[in-house]
């Protein structure tokens, strides 16, 4: 898909030689294109979330949470951590930990605690333990009570890949080469295409100072919001 | 945990299960109630060590009152008449003590007996103290001469005067097999001389969530499958009761349904059999020789 997208652009914007990207340029912008596009997801979720609450989804096609898990569901992943001292580190392609993600080596949920509620909680009768153990945050690790507990499970969604067009120079000119190890497509779904288009021209449009390509690419993407 | 049959083979061999299909885990209804709520639900987003805490409440409240599953011991009597409360002591059902015969006698709770503390004074009748500043006290060790001396007296309590005008004839008859009085702050239970040397029996309840020694451990503490719908009940009405956004015909629903569903709850632990039924109606028309 990578590709494409770069051609489309490069069609695009050349069509009246009004500029050139090169694949460094497509590259940092699609990188930002790509977590863009993919944090929203996150906030769809919400959104449709309240549809659905409030009765205003379909099934099938017309299942909006449906296809947004689909959409996230891409990325989920699962690591294994070690609790040392209580402490155990986030994996480090971690994006967001599900909801109920953390579990001891025995599947027992370890559940989210706000920080404000450890000291109360820690002296009530709900206090942790094996059978009912919490997580609270703790930096860039979790701190896990008790702390006999030694090994945890993650489910979480990771973070995407960063998209990289990689090449070859044929004749003074780069030539797309997918055999190049660091070689990486993009992680959306196929059915972004074109809003990774449409992102990618807002950007290029205001790189390369062209008020009539940004301006195009934002009234395709307000018919597009219009349209949803 | 997941619904899975053992082989009643396997169910035979082991004695920790004999019974165990009429109850339900704390555990599992824990994770039950978190995997049955909705986004929209009133008690969503509800982190699971609150869910506990009133899974705990409705155990409690289910165990006082609708459950009723009577714990007995037998304890020998000590010197200073007194038997400490067991750990998992809640209130009490029936106290009796162990005849020769092997036959128990119900004692009754004398109401007439306080205990008292006795504060050691001096001359001039001023309390004394020890150099905490603490009031220095009577020591009650010392005291099984008297107890022994089987006058009914129990050790450092007092018998009101004046029940010559209202005499206590209702418990005159129980009070044949003795008496008690249940020291609830000091963890006792004190008794008349006449049980001296005896061995006492204690019925009583718990409330199903004590994981020492006497009770079950933390994954094993369970509650009938009957009161189930209760406890979940309990669990909603109390999470929604203090919120501010949840409407107040939705607290007074919730609140409708535990108090129902403790009844159907009650009713059904109560289960009254026809068969049982006959033989108490076939027994009521009996005469009896006095």
């Amino acid at each position: 898909m990578i590709d494409t997208i770069y051609k489309v652009l490069l069609t695009i914007i050349n069509k009246e030689n009004q500029g050139y990207i090169s694949p460094e340029e497509f590259n940092l912008i699609a990188i930002n294109v790509q977590n863009e596009i993919f944090s929203d997801y996150f906030k769809d979720a919400n959104e449709f979330k309240n549809l659905q609450n409030r009765g205003f989804t379909n099934r099938g096609y017309a299942n909006l949470p449906l296809q947004n898990r689909e959409d996230i569901g891409a990325f989920a992943a699962t690591a294994t951590g070690t609790v040392t001292a209580g402490l155990v580190d986030l994996p480090s392609d971690m994006y967001v930990i599900e909801d109920q993600g953390v579990t001891t080596s025995a599947g027992i949920l370890i559940d989210e605690v706000e920080r404000n509620a450890i000291a109360v909680m820690a002296r009530s009768e709900v206090a942790p333990t094996e059978l009912y153990p919490v997580y609270e945050w703790f930096g860039s690790t979790l701190k896990v009570y008790p702390t006999t507990i030694t090994s945890v499970n993650f489910r979480y969604i990771r973070k995407p890949l960063n998209p990289k067009w990689t090449y070859t120079i044929v004749a003074n000119k780069e030539m797309y080469d997918p055999s190049n190890a660091s070689f990486q497509d993009f992680e959306l779904d196929s059915s972004e295409f074109y809003n990774i288009i449409l992102k990618m021209l807002t950007y290029f449009g205001i790189n390369l100072r062209e008020p009539e390509v940004v301006k195009i690419a934002e009234i395709m993407k307000d018919k597009d919001n219009v349209k949803n | 945990m997941p619904v899975n049959i053992t082989p009643s083979a396997d169910y035979y061999e082991n004695e920790d299960l004999h019974g165990s299909y009429q109850y339900i885990t704390l555990e599992d209804i824990v994770i039950n109630y978190m995997m049955s709520t909705d986004d929209d639900d009133f008690a969503s987003n509800v982190p699971r060590h609150k869910v506990l805490f009133q899974a705990r409440r409705a155990f409690r409240e289910l165990y006082f009152d609708a459950i009723q599953e009577v714990k007995v011991i037998s304890l020998e009597l000590s010197d200073q008449l007194t038997v400490t409360l067991p750990p998992n002591f809640v209130n009490y059902v029936r106290i009796s003590w162990l005849g020769d015969d092997n036959l128990l006698r119900p004692m009754a709770s004398n109401g007439y007996t306080n205990i008292a503390r006795d504060y050691l004074q001096g001359d001039n009748y001023e309390i004394l103290f020890d150099d905490d500043g603490c009031a220095l006290q009577d020591d009650v060790q010392g005291l099984a001469e008297l107890a022994a001396s089987g006058d009914g007296s129990m050790v450092n309590s007092y018998t009101f005067c004046g029940d010559a005008f209202n005499p206590n004839k209702n418990m005159a008859n129980v009070y044949s097999n003795g008496s008690y009085v249940v020291d609830k702050n000091n963890g006792l239970i004190k008794f008349g001389s006449e049980v001296f040397g005896k061995t006492v029996v204690l019925e009583y309840i718990s409330d199903g969530l004590y994981t020492g020694c006497e009770g079950s451990a933390e994954v094993d503490l369970k509650i009938h499958k009957f009161a189930e719908d209760s406890v979940y009940n309990w669990i909603y009405w109390k999470l929604i009761e203090r919120r501010k956004n949840v409407p107040a015909n939705a607290k007074v629903l919730a609140r409708k349904d535990w108090f129902n569903s403790r009844r159907i709850c009650k009713r059904r632990m109560n289960t009254i059999r026809p068969a049982e039924l006959r033989q108490v109606f076939k027994g009521s028309s009996r005469w009896f020789k006095a």
